[in-house]
């Protein structure tokens, strides 16, 4: 049966050697890149998949497509590191079926009304509700980029975005 | 941003444009110029903290279409956004383009710039950077 074994956001989604860590750290032998977007063009989905380490397979599907295949067989037998690139699309991917439990928060960029919360990862005001919203549904959330890293609770962080 | 303020090439010599997060571009000219002498016809790129990818592409297309010359565009990282910018670019027009700048690939892309296509540029480009990787004390010791 296939698991998911880390969700991570991730504004650059595959970005070379932070998910080569990510891979190892969590035995991932499949990537899924879940963006509905990014789904619809096939010039850039080659663009992403070329970012992945050899040898690691990528799909990269829109959150329909994802579930669907998810609840048919599970991707098989494979281990996957699923990444999406925003707080909005990791709480759409979960209303739309996405069977979320544990997320990730790795990597958000700057950008007009966004706040450094944690190493270079940065909320905004929308983040914090959905975030908060994920959590009230009883999805587990922590930031992190990279394993060596101590991972923050969004507790901890999201007062922050507010100051 | 642009590391030149006028976009003027001189008519003829193969452009070389790096593609870098932050100044690296800027700061490997300076050093390879402290070997080379002053070096025309290449400028860097640099990706600036939190500015938008589109508007980055935005920089390196006004710099492709201000020269007829060919151009190389070296980049620092497979796939990061300045190596995605110019594999992006590359379904809209003609790329060259070669991922992991060092010194010894940017003096190799001026050196033989004059001698070469551009594709034979970029394939001599990429040796020389993978050949400027080595182990020195073995190298030191592997000497009689």
């Amino acid at each position: 049966m296939g698991r998911i074994a880390l969700v991570r956001i991730d504004s650059r989604l595959i970005h070379g050697q932070v998910v080569a860590k990510w891979i190892r750290q969590i035995n991932a032998n499949g990537i899924v890149v879940m963006d509905d977007e990014l789904s619809q063009d096939p010039f850039l989905k080659r663009v992403y998949a070329m970012a992945a380490p050899p040898g690691t397979p990528v799909n990269i599907m829109s959150v329909a497509a994802f579930v669907e295949r998810w609840n048919k067989d599970q991707f098989g037998n494979r281990t996957l590191l699923v990444i999406c690139r925003s707080v909005a699309s990791a709480r759409y991917a979960y209303e739309n079926g996405f069977p979320l439990e544990n997320l990730q928060v790795g990597g958000l960029g700057g950008g007009s009304g966004r706040v450094n919360v944690y190493q270079n990862i940065t909320l905004d005001e929308k983040d914090v509700e959905d975030l908060e919203f994920l959590q009230k549904g009883g999805v587990k959330i922590i930031f992190q980029t990279i394993p060596e890293d101590t991972p923050a609770s969004f507790d901890s962080v999201k007062g922050k975005v507010f100051e | 941003m642009i590391s030149v303020e006028k976009l003027e090439f001189t008519e003829g010599v193969p452009v070389v444009i790096l593609v870098t997060h932050g100044k690296a571009g800027e700061g490997l000219i300076e050093s390879a110029e402290m070997i080379m002498g002053p070096m025309e016809n290449v400028v860097a790129i640099s990706l600036m903290p939190g500015q938008d990818p589109a508007d980055y592409r935005g920089e390196i297309e006004k710099v492709l279409d201000s020269t007829s010359n060919p151009a190389l565009i070296l980049a620092d990282l497979f796939c990061g956004t300045p190596s995605n910018s110019a594999a992006i670019l590359s379904s809209a027009r003609n790329i060259v383009a070669v991922s992991g700048l060092s010194l010894p690939m940017l003096i190799e892309a001026v050196n033989m710039r004059g001698n070469l296509s551009i594709d034979e540029l970029a394939k001599v480009v990429i040796e020389a950077a993978q050949d400027g990787v080595k182990d020195i004390v073995e190298a030191l010791n592997a000497i009689d």
